[in-house]
């Protein structure tokens, strides 16, 4: 079997696995805040998402109606040997899952709205690349982010004579207070600090990625706010959908990067609770690692 | 808060007006599917006096474009969930009060001309949880019926039997109480302890760019004028 082949197999299954199951340690979060839910309104939600986990893990169906824009992060080891398109890899993969899982035909030109219906096109899949010296395997990612909370994330600057810690505070509750129940909360928060705007913005989606959920960064200055803000967004009482409810976010990650002295961007990235996303690593042997899911169908 | 299982079309009328926000309600019998197109043709019909092809008396309408596959003659709705409903309020009002409809499903709510509809009329909005299009699909048994294929699969209207379709949350009320503006007022409140908790101070201008970024005090202001469009 080609390196292509084996890759574009791997690539399906983690689409798959992503839009028809969450990773172990996400839907574990999911399960503790339905089991706290003290709001009877948040709580007959909750279950049924839960209820609708099973669902779609038992009938290999999509969690949500909206895969978002499908995207990849490949990070591929220095000792991994690799020559292949991945455009055309990952191209071939989505469009085989949209058509058999199916996924939503979602992809569009951004101007005149026109639809190949194969969820590709104009660079979608999109493609983060990254490089892990010194390991010996590629590591996939597949990305599924529903538009709904995708697109209430964003980038503001702090003022630079303004205390930080309290900015960094008040710009996510900003974000979180003004979109409500419109990201389908409960809500994963990615946090970004520093760096260009771009790159806070960059660090905040791949912090949505950060498993076990709640995990704190290992920067004590970083850890702090993480808890603050957490405990603090779950006071407010937006809840499940922006019903009410004691969970408002799952967790609250942050990250962060060197930064100019005079502009410090904060970022602020939301994931729905159905933060979907599947990760594996091939190595060089030819042996498969399933990351975020159990085994390969995820059983 | 009540659990309730309401067949449509509604036999009585005081089925939906005596709901209140909050209440969980699983729905039986039959139920329209109608987005942005389905609206727009249903109106410009009727101002040429055209009957629809189907009965919107006593009905629930939901705001959503099922994926749908078929196999031979029959449709199977395999995913199925709401699209953003606040778009839909300026044309809520006449779909109420002109063909009757008692019940409006979707999610996020609707802006205040819609809400004033539904206490005029004692009809109500349903709120779907968002992300479930699994469990919704399974609460779907057949498709009775699909109107105005030509305008496209997800904005015709799909007429669905459906069976304990839920949990549906009773967002908007037939007295006008509306949840989402209830829980966002709640959390404006709240909001001055929290910020005394965090060291924030309410008059600082944290943020030097952009210049004016929708802030707190505004919060329930500006969800309530805010129209997410499709999604």
């Amino acid at each position: 079997m080609s390196l292509e082949i084996a890759i574009r197999e791997i690539a399906e299954k983690l689409l798959v696995q992503a839009a028809t199951q969450l990773p172990v340690e996400v839907e574990e979060v999911i399960h503790l805040a339905e089991e706290k839910e003290n709001d009877h309104t948040a709580k007959a939600q909750l279950q049924t998402i839960v209820r609708n986990l099973d669902i779609a893990k038992q009938k290999k169906l999509s969690i949500c109606q909206d895969p978002g824009i499908p995207a990849f992060e490949v990070n591929i080891g220095s000792e991994f040997p690799l020559n292949v398109d991945f455009d055309s890899i990952f191209t071939a993969a989505v469009q085989k899952v949209a058509r058999e899982l199916p996924l939503r035909q979602n992809v569009v030109h951004p101007l005149t709205k026109d639809n190949p219906g194969t969820n590709t096109g104009w660079g979608v899949p999109y493609i983060y690349y990254g490089y892990c010296y010194g390991r010996d395997y590629l590591e996939i990612t597949a990305l599924l982010r529903g538009g709904g909370s995708a697109f209430r994330s964003g980038v503001v600057t702090l003022a630079p004579t303004m205390p930080r810690a309290e900015g960094v505070k008040k710009v996510v509750f900003d974000f979180v207070t003004m979109a409500g129940g419109i990201p389908c909360p409960p809500t994963t928060i990615g946090v970004g600090v520093g760096g260009n705007p771009d790159m806070a913005l960059n660090l905040a989606f791949k912090a949505l990625k950060r498993l076990p959920p709640g995990r704190f960064h290992p920067d004590p200055a970083m850890a702090e706010l993480e808890k603050d803000l957490f405990n603090a967004l779950n006071k407010t009482g937006i809840g499940t959908m922006g019903l009410g409810g004691d969970t408002t976010v799952l967790a609250v990650h942050m990250e962060c990067c060197g930064s100019h002295t005079a502009s410090i961007p904060v970022a602020v990235a939301f994931s729905c609770w159905p933060n979907r996303f599947a990760t594996a690593r091939f190595y060089k042997s030819g042996k498969i690692e399933w990351i975020t899911h159990r085994g390969e169908n995820g059983d | 808060m009540v659990i309730r299982h309401i067949s449509f079309p509604l036999e009585e009328d005081k089925e939906v007006s005596l709901l209140r926000v909050g209440d969980i309600v699983y729905l039986n019998g039959t139920v329209f599917t109608m987005r942005d197109s389905a609206h727009q043709l249903l109106f410009s019909n009727a101002d040429r006096g055209l009957t629809p092809p189907m009965n919107l008396k006593g009905a629930a309408v939901w705001h959503c474009g099922p994926v749908v596959r078929r196999d031979r003659d029959n449709w199977e709705v395999t995913s199925v969930g709401s699209t953003t409903s606040y778009r839909f309020t300026g044309v809520t009002p006449r779909l109420l009060e002109e063909f009757q409809v008692k019940a409006v499903i979707g999610k996020g709510g609707l802006g205040p001309e819609a809400i004033a509809a539904l206490q005029r009329t004692g009809s109500v909005f349903l709120a779907t949880v968002g992300g479930c299009a699994g469990v919704y699909a399974q609460n779907v048994r057949r498709v009775i019926a699909v109107h105005w294929a030509e305008m496209g699969l997800p904005e015709a209207v799909w007429e669905l039997e459906v069976e304990n379709l839920g949990a549906l949350i009773v967002a908007i009320d037939a007295s006008g109480d509306n949840l989402y503006g209830k829980t966002m007022e709640q959390v404006g409140r709240r909001l001055a302890d929290i910020y005394v908790d965090l060291n924030i101070h309410p008059d600082y201008r944290y943020v030097y760019w952009p210049p004016s970024l929708p802030g707190v005090p505004q919060v329930a202001d500006c969800f309530k004028n805010y129209n997410p469009g499709e999604e």
